[in-house]
């Protein structure tokens, strides 16, 4: 399995989500995440949940909004990606 | 039908005689309420045209991914599957994103009305004229940043509720979904909430309680550089 880290990171994105993990696998940049805050996403029910924000290659989503209560979960989520992409 | 949606947007263009306006009218049955999330038409071979008398429906895609797309709203007195295009827009999908009340026309009889009725027949150029425009011009939207986009919808949104006497000046009812939205805008369901935000914080839109407030028209026109040309509200030719 690929080493899978995520590097904290504030996100300039001019709205209240700015807290993120830049994620890579093996040293790669494969995905940024962001927690949705509570005052965006609250109503919802979201807040606190970890989206995938822009993905590349194995981890792109296009406009999907792919959310994962935890980082462990979101982690796990990239370690299938990458294995999926690596035995097509 | 008095204050019919459907006679009074074909009005923009043409002046229809009194005897036009008789034969169309008289060309609608199976009134009919949909509840909201049910589809209107799901691309089905049939000799039917839906016209959306009230309520906010679309029409759509769904990818087999699950994403849907939402290509255009359809608003009271806006004709679905108009023309048969063959298998080629069956694919398509009308649905109504609110209760809606769904009149139909036999797409034989409006066909014989168009042969016979030179208003009509150039009213529903008309129609088709503007669904194209309409679809090139949010082709181009697409291109602009999701808050311009947005400003982009709602500005258009504005333009076409006031011609049917559902939107004021600064403002409307509008009862669907910021999912709805963020399909139609072709943005994730978490990015609308962010848009929305922005637009909010701007002063340049409200959207509560089902009600969205443009307090400044002019300034949300020019931030989505927006255009009313292309709804071909001024009719259309020489």
């Amino acid at each position: 399995m690929d080493n899978i880290t995520l590097q904290p990171v504030q996100i300039a994105s001019l709205c209240a989500d700015t807290d993120g993990r830049i994620a890579f696998a093996d040293g790669k940049l494969v995905a940024v995440l962001v927690r949705l805050s509570e005052e965006l996403h609250g109503a919802d029910g979201r807040a606190g949940q970890w989206c995938v924000e822009v993905g590349f290659g194995a981890c792109d989503v296009g406009v999907l909004s792919v959310r994962f209560d935890g980082l462990d979960a979101a982690r796990r989520w990239i370690a299938e990606r990458m294995a999926m992409a690596t035995t097509d | 039908m008095i204050e019919d949606p459907f006679l009074r947007k074909l009005e923009r263009a043409v002046q229809l005689s009194e005897d036009e306006r008789y034969a169309l009218q008289s060309l609608t049955f199976n009134r009919r309420t949909l509840p909201a999330r049910h589809d209107i038409a799901t691309g089905d071979v049939t000799d039917r045209v839906y016209l959306v008398m009230s309520g906010f429906a679309c029409r759509y895609k769904t990818l087999p991914s699950g994403n849907r797309r939402i290509v255009s709203f359809v608003l009271p007195g806006d004709l679905c599957y108009m023309h048969d295009a063959g298998a080629f827009g069956r694919d398509l999908r009308v649905g109504a994103l609110t209760p809606c009340s769904v009149v139909d026309l036999s797409r034989s009889k409006l066909v014989e009305l168009i042969g016979l009725h030179p208003g009509i027949s150039r009213a529903i150029w008309w129609v088709t004229l503007r669904e194209l425009s309409r679809a090139r011009e949010w082709i181009v939207n697409d291109t602009r940043p999701a808050d311009r986009r947005l400003a982009h919808l709602l500005c258009e949104l504005l333009v076409c509720l006031q011609v049917i006497q559902q939107a004021d000046e600064h403002g409307f009812e509008f009862p669907v979904t910021q999912v709805d939205v963020a399909d139609a805008l072709g943005i994730s369901h978490v990015h609308i909430n962010r848009v929305l935000q922005s637009l909010r914080s701007s002063g340049l839109v409200a959207w509560s309680s089902q009600h969205v407030t443009i307090p400044d028209v002019d300034g949300l026109r020019a931030y989505a550089e927006f255009d009313p040309a292309y709804l071909c509200f001024e009719g259309f030719g020489p």
